[in-house]
């Protein structure tokens, strides 16, 4: 089976979750329901279909970057949350909701990009000259760190019970009741950090040979890591600024999908994009799909789904990906 | 200067007015017994809590609030002011309420009333513990009288959901049902199978939309996409506002809340 | 064809690892670079392959500044081959020499041929679907020569290839080193053992500190006063069939 049947069956396996998310819920809509003036249609139409494209968005984002993030570090621990990006847009999220800045939902996105990007501009000055992978991580985990300090810090100096609760409930992720509007505003950021990261590949690659050999094969080491803090800074960024913090994707689905498509970096970087909108988007249903009257949160879901598959990797082909 | 004043109030405070005594009095460290205690004994009162000072927790007018000496409600602060009587709630840790018996200080700790007789009780006992029946029965008088005011003359009960903050509703045995109930209100709740308080999705509420939704923010985001999705699939849900501040507290909250309620009630149906 | 250092000068984080050397490096050619440890061959050998840039002097190509070229083509002139052997991830053996190819835009049939052919030259055509882990040492470090030679370059920087290899393994390495040379390219590798140094050398560049101690052919530079001067040690000198003069260290000196 090569690559390209593949990928296609992977592309597939998204478009069938993407159908399954818009139909299943604790309602199940079915197909001769849409497009007509049936009013579960208004469930589709303004709240499915932006929160399966946003699963989808958020989903590529975190999967991507996972699998730059591996590449980059050549390390098969990594994931977005390693270099502090998404807790620091974490934090400015939580600052917005516990100190009341910004109007309301769009002060809310702008100011955890504002965190995004500082953590960016810091990972930036902070690796200048770094010449291992070993700077950068100790760059992200010291903002990872700080970032959360802060946010328990601001939790705990909030004004009243209300701002805590909500703190807390959004740092948990959730695409519940997400709307057009968070589509339109996080979907440019995410896709201008994807595009950028697409391109990463070939470096990336040549990488695996060690910095020296990387370079001598003619890629350029320093766009690379612009290409990589900024592409996943604006991805992963924009994505929990919408939907709060959202583990576990960035890590696992390059590991699922290593047996399948090689283990060259490159190689890597679709099908990976493609996994994680495919395992947020069943994270997501079965969000929905959860007895009782309220949602499961998104973290949550996403462990539950992605631990079991994991797990039975890990027993059945132990460390052989990776050296 | 200020323990002259001090001395001024406590001199003055035989004539219930809103003078802060200084040290002795009560300290109370939540703003549901906050609000409780100003209404019954406002010269007596030492300190309150520093919620009572924010906008977004108060249940007392922020000018009335601002008059009184504001704790964090940590044991040392409270301590070192040598209260006569503290007040307490079940939120307060444990150990902070160890601290307060060993430093030998009397406390008196309230839970949240969940029904309004249960809220009637807890009036009458604080009253008694500071020293101000009459007070006390006197509020009960005018709790009694706004609940006969917002009593419906007829047999309708419009279905409504009540949140208390953008996705989560207000269900199950608690002072706010029963308030829905008495105000003429049908409880929506039940329609989500909430037996407690819990999150219902815009997408569970356009399943079973209910006559009225309340919602502490109606220009806030998720109240926007909710009205959003409501008018597209062509439901006419009336949506109203019920201020956060009249979720929280008990006692002499009762009042307003009632009236607020009624008021929406009379508008729905007219 | 030469690729010459003129009057180099590197500084790596304030210390200063080579002083004013120069040295002409021939194509069709090898030259193996000696120095005991901390001499600064590898660095040496890092500024020819354009990996650093030295804080004084020239190193160019038949006079053309590697500075001044394209990435890209710096790349496909110039072919690295670094000491260490890992490959970050569990590849099979046919991508990792692939990845020579990453600096030519040719076609994917032109690709494949390269790699076949370097595969071909590096006698390990038979693992190329097998993953580069799972490869023995000499298996591992003649796929990673196929992939420097994937890239068809015109001049092939090693830096001790030989480290962590056996005999055999190492004989055969400098058997395919003294191909390339044969078919023209200029071959440059930094060499710890004096013996192999001295069987497959046509040109020697001694560094001692930080400075070109002695360089030219290796009757010339491998003599017991050199090494003594250079390394501290005393060498006997044996005669192989050829009646190239291979040095044995045989004790160090006292004073060293």
């Amino acid at each position: 089976m090569n690559r390209a049947i593949r990928l296609g069956l992977l592309v597939l396996l998204t478009a069938a979750l993407f159908a399954l998310s818009l139909m299943a819920g604790k309602q199940w809509i079915p197909l001769d329901a849409w497009f007509g003036h049936d009013p579960r249609w208004a469930i589709i139409a303004e709240l499915r279909i932006p929160r399966a494209v946003l699963g989808v968005l958020l989903g590529a984002a975190l999967g991507l970057s996972g699998a730059v993030l591996q590449g980059y570090l050549r390390n098969p621990l990594a994931d977005p949350t390693v270099i502090g990006v998404s807790s620091c847009a974490a934090l400015g999220a939580v600052a917005s909701i516990v100190l009341g800045f910004g109007a309301g939902w769009l002060g809310q996105f702008g100011w955890a990009m504002a965190g995004a990007g500082g953590a960016m501009a810091l990972l930036a000055m902070l690796t200048a000259r770094a010449e291992t992978p070993v700077v950068f991580v100790l760059a992200g985990t010291v903002l990872a760190s700080l970032a959360g300090a802060l946010t328990a810090f601001l939790i705990s100096i909030a004004p009243n019970p209300y701002a805590i609760a909500e703190a807390i409930d959004w740092l948990m992720g959730a695409l519940t009741d997400r709307g057009p509007d968070d589509v339109l505003m996080a979907a440019p950021f995410i896709g201008a950090g994807v595009l950028m990261m697409l391109f990463t590949g070939p470096a990336l690659d040549a990488l695996a040979l060690g910095e020296d050999a990387a370079r001598s094969l003619g890629a350029n080491l320093g766009r690379l890591r612009w290409q990589v803090v900024i592409g996943t800074g604006l991805a992963v960024g924009a994505g929990v600024a919408v939907t709060g913090v959202v583990g576990f994707v960035g890590l696992v689905v390059p590991h699922l999908l290593r047996p399948v498509f090689g283990a060259k970096p490159s190689a890597l970087l679709v099908p990976s994009a493609l996994g994680g909108a495919a395992l947020t988007l069943a994270a997501d249903s079965l969000c929905r799909l959860a007895p009782g009257a309220g949602e499961v949160r998104l973290g949550v879901a996403m462990a539950l789904i992605g631990a079991p598959f994991f797990l039975a990797l890990l027993f059945r082909e132990g460390a052989k990906q990776w050296r | 200067m200020k323990p002259l004043i001090a001395l001024i109030a406590l001199g003055l405070a035989g004539c219930a007015s809103a003078q802060p005594a200084s040290t002795g009095g009560i300290v109370s460290t939540n703003p549901c017994s906050d609000q409780l205690l100003l209404a019954l004994a406002p010269g007596k009162v030492t300190a309150i809590s520093h919620y009572s000072q924010e906008q977004g927790a108060t249940s007392i007018p922020i000018g009335l609030a601002r008059r009184y000496r504001a704790t964090a409600g940590t044991a040392e602060e409270v301590i070192a002011l040598k209260p006569d009587l503290v007040v307490a709630s079940s939120f307060t840790p444990k150990t902070t309420l160890a601290a307060y018996r060993r430093a030998g200080l009397k406390v008196v700790t309230l839970d949240s009333p969940t029904t309004v007789a249960a809220s009637r009780d807890q009036i009458r006992s604080v009253a008694a513990a500071v020293g101000e029946p009459a007070a006390g029965e006197r509020l009960i008088a005018r709790i009694d009288r706004a609940v006969a005011a917002a009593a419906p003359h007829d047999g309708r009960r419009p279905a409504t959901l009540l949140y208390i903050s953008a996705s989560f509703a207000n269900a199950g045995p608690s002072l706010l049902t029963e308030m829905v109930g008495l105000a003429g209100l049908g409880d929506a709740s039940k329609d989500f199978g909430l037996a407690f308080s819990g999150n219902v999705p815009i997408e569970s509420l356009v399943a079973h939309p209910p006559r009225i939704v309340l919602d502490p923010d109606p220009d806030g985001r998720t109240a926007s996409l909710r009205r959003r999705v409501l008018g597209m699939a062509g439901y006419q849900v009336i949506e109203e506002r019920f201020p956060r501040q009249l979720v929280n507290c008990g006692g002499p909250t009762i009042i307003p809340a009632l009236r607020t309620l009624a008021a929406i009630r009379s508008r729905v149906l007219s | 064809m030469a690729l010459t250092l003129d009057r180099v000068t590197i500084d790596l984080r304030g210390r200063r690892v080579l002083a004013d050397a120069s040295a002409s490096f021939a194509a069709g050619r090898i030259t193996v670079i000696l120095g005991p440890n901390g001499a600064g061959k590898t660095s040496l050998l890092r500024a020819a392959a354009g990996l650093i840039a030295p804080s004084a002097g020239k190193i160019a190509i038949d006079g053309r500044a590697i500075a001044a070229m394209r990435r890209d083509d710096r790349a496909r002139t110039i072919g690295y081959l670094p000491q260490s052997g890992d490959v970050a991830w569990n590849m099979p053996a046919r991508d990792v020499v692939a990845l020579g190819r990453l600096p030519h835009r040719t076609s994917m049939a032109d690709d494949i041929a390269a790699v076949l052919s370097a595969m071909a030259a590096t006698d390990t055509e038979q693992f190329a679907e097998r993953r580069v882990g799972e490869l023995s040492g000499g298996e591992r470090a003649r796929v990673l020569l196929a992939r420097v030679l994937a890239g068809e370059p015109q001049w092939l920087l090693a830096d001790e290839p030989l480290a962590s290899l056996d005999p055999a393994h190492q004989l055969d390495l400098l058997d395919r080193l003294r191909g390339q040379a044969a078919r023209g390219v200029g071959v440059v590798v930094v060499l710890h053992d004096l013996v192999q140094a001295a069987r497959v050398a046509d040109e020697i560049v001694m560094l001692r500190d930080g400075r070109v101690f002695a360089s030219g052919p290796p009757e010339e530079v491998l003599t017991q006063q050199h090494l003594r001067d250079a390394f501290g040690v005393d060498v006997l000198l044996f005669a192989d069939a050829q009646g190239r003069m291979l040095p044995v260290p045989a004790g160090r000196l006292e004073s060293a």
